[in-house]
């Protein structure tokens, strides 16, 4: 049975109808229902680790899914579940949350690791990320949950202060080339440790800076950048890694550094699904598209990252022109999702050819400018 | 002067005037739909010019839309959209528009538009810089289909 999921009637979803490839990306507009379906697929995975996560938290929702969805989705979402009406069908079957979440706890590993929205928020003004219970109880899960999963990953790693951070022989050399020119421009996160006090601080250029002076992208890049981290080795329990909104904050130079490694994660046997807004992802996405379907050359691939040939980064071009991606709109509209991976610039389909309205405007402004320069000249 | 006067007043294409569609070859022909417009003539530009210019990058074709304003004249080029072909149909859109200001005068005051069909797949997207040169120069982005 395919990877295939189905919300019905959640939130703004009306039928969200998502079949999954290796690589998986979500776009739409705002309040469309793309974070929810991810938080919801992670529940769908995940359903005995988080109960049980929370209910080692002190937290209790009494058996009531609406009080449940409060702590898990946050504040303000407990409507968003409507009973006898909501539906979820993972690959084909029913899947009750509602009986799931009364059931509790199971002993079965956690399937996906999520990296939320909202990952800015998981770093304290210290430098350090905050643990699951710094947060309110209305905060949601997926935002506690990566941010304590990072707090123990850091906590665990033995790194010298001042060194380079992290220490990460699985972030190869072109990579990490590749990211400092894109993002850190020349910067390199360290690890400093002050008394028992360890932060993270950007240093480099003769400079040596904290985390209240980074920049808004910088901020938003780092908990990214350290959810690869834990990542990469590859970590045997997650198959799969959702990450919303993968371009926060960034460049498209930087957006494209990132996707590479994305193509990493890809190489490690991950699936992955991602929300965007970028186009420059979906120009990636089609790119790929049409190299594997031409059978394009793995050198050609790192020419777009502007990535060096070794055989590291040769076996991961290589794997990414072997795997599948799959694009869905969701549309504000209908409250549906519709596949538009196919992404045809030509497509009679408005939603494929302007990539989900990502391209909409431009399009729309080059067809006025167009019939205006047509017609501006005539005698 | 409607679209047939037009023609009929641009010496270099008048005896290549055709009615309807006929003028398009069948890779074009087969990629038009004629729902909203009546068709008032078509001309094989690239075959009317070939004697007079044999030498120069020429459009493919010119059709007449009647609308309820004012005729339209419909410039198609039948190209493949491959990027690397972006220089070439423009070079072709800039021989057309030297044209228009010289011995197609008669050709060039009506509301019009340029379009290219492509042949193939369409290799690059709205928004993206070969389109934005693509407008820059008054020619709409690539379809696989026109609708007229």
């Amino acid at each position: 049975m395919p990877d295939s999921l189905i919300l019905k009637n959640i939130g703004p979803i009306r039928e969200a109808n998502v079949r999954f490839g290796d690589l998986t990306i979500l776009v739409g507009p705002q309040a469309t229902g793309k974070s929810v379906f991810l938080q919801l697929f992670k529940l769908v995975l995940d359903s005995g680790v988080i109960v049980k996560y929370l209910d080692e938290h002190g937290l209790n929702w009494h058996s009531k899914f609406d009080e449940f969805l409060t702590l898990y989705l946050g504040e303000g979402t407990a409507q968003m579940w409507r009973p006898g009406d909501s539906e979820i069908l993972w690959r084909g079957r029913p899947f009750d949350p509602e009986n799931r979440v009364v059931r509790g706890r199971n002993g079965a590993p956690e399937k996906s690791f999520l990296i939320p929205a909202q990952r800015v928020m998981s770093f304290s003004r210290d430098g350090w990320f905050r643990p699951f219970n710094d947060y309110k109880p209305g905060d949601p899960y997926c935002v506690r949950d990566f941010s304590e999963k990072m707090r123990r990953l850091m906590e665990a790693d033995d790194a010298q202060s001042g060194g380079y951070y992290p220490e990460d022989p699985q972030l190869t050399s072109e990579v990490r080339a590749l990211l400092s020119k894109s993002i850190f421009r020349g910067f390199q996160l360290e690890l400093e440790q002050t008394g028992p006090q360890k932060r993270l601080i950007l240093g480099g250029h003769g400079t040596h800076l904290p985390y209240m002076v980074w920049s808004a992208g910088q901020r938003e890049f780092v908990p990214l950048f350290l959810g690869f981290h834990l990542l990469l080795p590859p970590v045997d329990e997650f198959q799969w890694v959702l990450i919303e909104e993968l371009e926060m904050g960034l460049h498209p130079k930087g957006i494209a550094a990132v996707f590479f490694v994305v193509l990493m994660l890809l190489e490690r046997g991950y699936k992955v699904c991602i929300s965007t807004h970028s186009p420059s992802v979906l120009d990636l996405v089609w790119a790929f598209r049409l190299l594997r379907e031409h059978h394009g050359d793995p050198a050609k691939v790192l020419s777009i990252f502007d990535v060096g040939q070794t055989p590291g980064t040769m076996r991961i071009a290589r794997t990414a022109l072997t795997k599948s991606a799959k694009v869905f709109y969701f549309d504000p509209d209908s409250g549906r999702t519709r596949d538009i991976s196919h992404l045809d610039p030509a497509s009679p389909e408005v939603a494929e050819a302007g990539w989900g309205g990502l391209t909409e405007l431009s399009g729309r402004l080059a067809d006025v400018v167009a019939e205006t320069i047509a017609n501006g000249d005539r005698t | 002067m409607d679209f047939v006067d037009a023609v009929e007043a641009t010496p270099e294409i008048r005896e290549h005037l055709k009615a309807g569609l006929q003028a398009i070859g069948a890779p074009g022909r087969k990629r038009i739909g004629v729902a909203r417009a009546s068709v008032l003539g078509s001309v094989d530009m690239d075959r009317a010019l070939r004697e007079a210019h044999p030498n120069a990058a020429r459009w493919d074709y010119v059709v007449g839309v009647e609308t309820s304003d004012d005729d339209t004249v419909v410039w198609i080029e039948v190209h493949s959209a491959d990027s690397h072909h972006i220089d070439q149909v423009l070079r072709k859109l800039y021989w057309l528009r030297g044209w228009l200001k010289s011995r197609g005068r008669p050709m060039d005051g009506h509301p019009r538009r340029f379009v290219w069909i492509a042949t193939s797949r369409v290799a690059f997207r709205k928004g993206s810089v070969p389109a934005n040169k693509l407008a820059q120069a008054g020619l709409e982005f690539p379809v696989k289909h026109l609708s007229l």
